[in-house]
């Protein structure tokens, strides 16, 4: 039988290839071929790239960013993505992390991560249930303790909340290379899930102790500011990418970016934030394909250096 | 905790898209108060002109309804949500609105009234000051909608307040300066840390004045 094909038949697989190309998502089975890893205390597996809040869904009572920041989450949730970061610390983020899970009946496909930031050592539970209830879920997934304020007493009442079954994971956090020592401490004494810290292509400081310690320790790892705040775009943005980038799987700088961090062995997830959907797709691309190897990463560490 | 690896970014929460907009929400929502304050100024301004007492008290009370008016709804309701110190400023500017409106119900001036040449040079600075400067916020944002007025936005109302503070005596007036100029240097550094060099005209201005509205002869 000969097939002969109709310029309606024509422009319609173009329209159908074009819409495809434009959201990977459609090509992707997210439940399958998305890359996973599992969280080192329960096996867990958790998509490597998640989303961060800081900066972005801090928008108050601006209902028109509430609405366009809820359509940034969508295309998170749509294209894979569960673990969803924010803390006290980000003004409003947790008002409108709430409002837009509610819009999008998504509490059951959010990874729900916070933090306790307060030097109130006795006010853990009081935070992380106000925090709840501006999220409106049952309870965090994780509850963080922001840059080790008041670590000591934070600790204590978070290891009580997770006996009683009032938050699945615990965990503490640092940023932009700061109290490394202190956080390599903890991560060796105490019964931690979780370590959230600061590593990019830049910043690579954490590859010399912190990541072999989690690995050793079987904690899992959250890689904050991915793109240096941003830098990263500023100063490599209007360089090309080298020729070998799709042999590496990356289609653009953001997944160059993310797939340096999570092609490293001991990072779980990594939390970008953004304010814009098509930069959501970005970054969402780093969660399919392959990943580099080891002398690729080094190649890749390299090519940004010459730059 | 090493706090010379922070910088201000780091305690910003927000960008310049969020900021800007908060401008155009408030006069949208609070639809037809801008128009109220655009004639509340051009009145003050004639006020200004005026020599008699009945005139100076006007002012001082619509200056202090100005500050409570810019405390409790743009800095309470819009502002400090996305960023918390300015809900301190915004009780803050409702104390100083208070403190306006009582010095205007119960000040019993020593001197006379500035001379008619300083009375309408006073005015003409107050009127080009609330007349000119809203408009840095549309030139920054590209909406018109985004007018920063008296009696709304706080940059503009500490700054047009100094002119009206001229009224006082220089011991009153130097207390009363005392919440306008950490206000400015408050707003500058967040301007400046969100790179919003044309807004940045307001704060620096009002801390430039700040030391002459001080030290200015009540006549």
């Amino acid at each position: 039988m000969r097939f002969r094909l109709s310029r309606r038949h024509f422009l319609a697989g173009m329209a159908a290839m074009g819409l495809t190309l434009r959201v990977p998502g459609l090509l992707a089975d997210t439940s399958s071929n998305a890359i996973t890893r599992e969280i080192p205390a329960t096996g867990e597996p958790l998509p490597v790239i998640g989303m961060g809040t800081w900066r972005t869904f801090n928008v108050g009572g601006d209902q028109q960013l509430i609405a366009q920041r809820t359509q940034v989450l969508k295309t998170f949730f749509d294209l894979g993505g569960t673990l969803v970061d924010s803390s006290p610390m980000y003004g409003s983020a947790d008002d409108v992390m709430g409002q837009a899970l509610s819009a999008l009946e998504a509490r059951d496909r959010v990874f729900a991560a916070t933090k306790i930031w307060t030097g109130d050592e006795n006010a853990t539970r009081e935070q992380a249930e106000v925090s709840r209830r501006k999220w409106q879920v049952a309870r965090f997934d994780l509850l963080q303790i922001h840059n080790l304020l008041g670590w000591e007493g934070h600790l204590e009442t978070l290891k009580s909340m997770k006996a009683e079954g009032e938050v699945r994971y615990l965990g503490i956090t640092t940023s932009h290379g700061r109290r490394h020592r202190d956080i390599e401490r903890l991560m060796a004494t105490e019964p931690l899930d979780f370590v959230q810290l600061t590593y990019n292509l830049l910043d690579r400081e954490v590859e010399e102790r912190l990541l072999p310690l989690a690995r050793e320790r079987g904690i899992a790892v959250i890689v904050n500011r991915p793109f240096q705040g941003g830098s990263l775009f500023r100063r490599f943005d209007s360089e090309p990418l080298p020729a070998w980038a799709g042999e590496v799987g990356c289609k653009n700088w953001a997944e160059f970016f993310l797939k340096y961090i999570v092609s490293h062995p001991a990072v779980t997830c990594v939390i970008p934030a953004t304010t814009r959907v098509d930069h959501m797709r970005e970054n969402m691309g780093a969660l399919y394909g392959p990943l580099p190897d080891t002398s690729q990463r080094e190649r890749m560490a390299q090519y940004v250096r010459s730059l | 905790m090493d706090w010379s690896s922070y910088s201000l970014a780091d305690f910003l929460m927000f960008g310049p898209e969020v900021f800007l907009r908060l401008y155009s929400r408030v006069n949208r929502d609070f639809w037809p108060w801008p128009v109220v304050t655009v004639l509340a100024s051009v009145l003050m301004a004639w006020l200004l002109t005026l020599g008699e007492l009945w005139a100076r008290r006007a002012v001082l009370a619509l200056l202090g309804m100005a500050w409570v008016c810019s405390g409790a709804g743009f800095m309470l309701r819009y502002y400090g949500p996305i960023n918390s110190p300015v809900e301190y400023f915004g009780w803050g500017f409702i104390a100083q609105g208070i403190a306006l409106g009582l010095t205007a119900v119960v000040w019993r001036p020593e001197s006379a009234s500035p001379d008619t040449s300083r009375r309408r040079l006073i005015a003409l600075a107050w009127l080009l000051v609330v007349c000119l400067l809203p408009w840095l916020v549309v030139m920054e944002s590209g909406e018109w909608q985004a007018l920063g007025l008296f009696a709304i936005t706080p940059d503009l109302t500490v700054l047009a307040s100094l002119f009206s503070l001229l009224l006082l005596p220089r011991r009153l007036r130097a207390l009363l300066l005392l919440l306008p100029a950490l206000w400015a240097v408050f707003s500058a550094l967040t301007l400046w840390t969100l790179g919003m060099t044309v807004l940045l005209i307001m704060p620096l201005a009002t801390l430039a004045l700040i030391p002459f509205a001080i030290s200015s002869r009540q006549r």
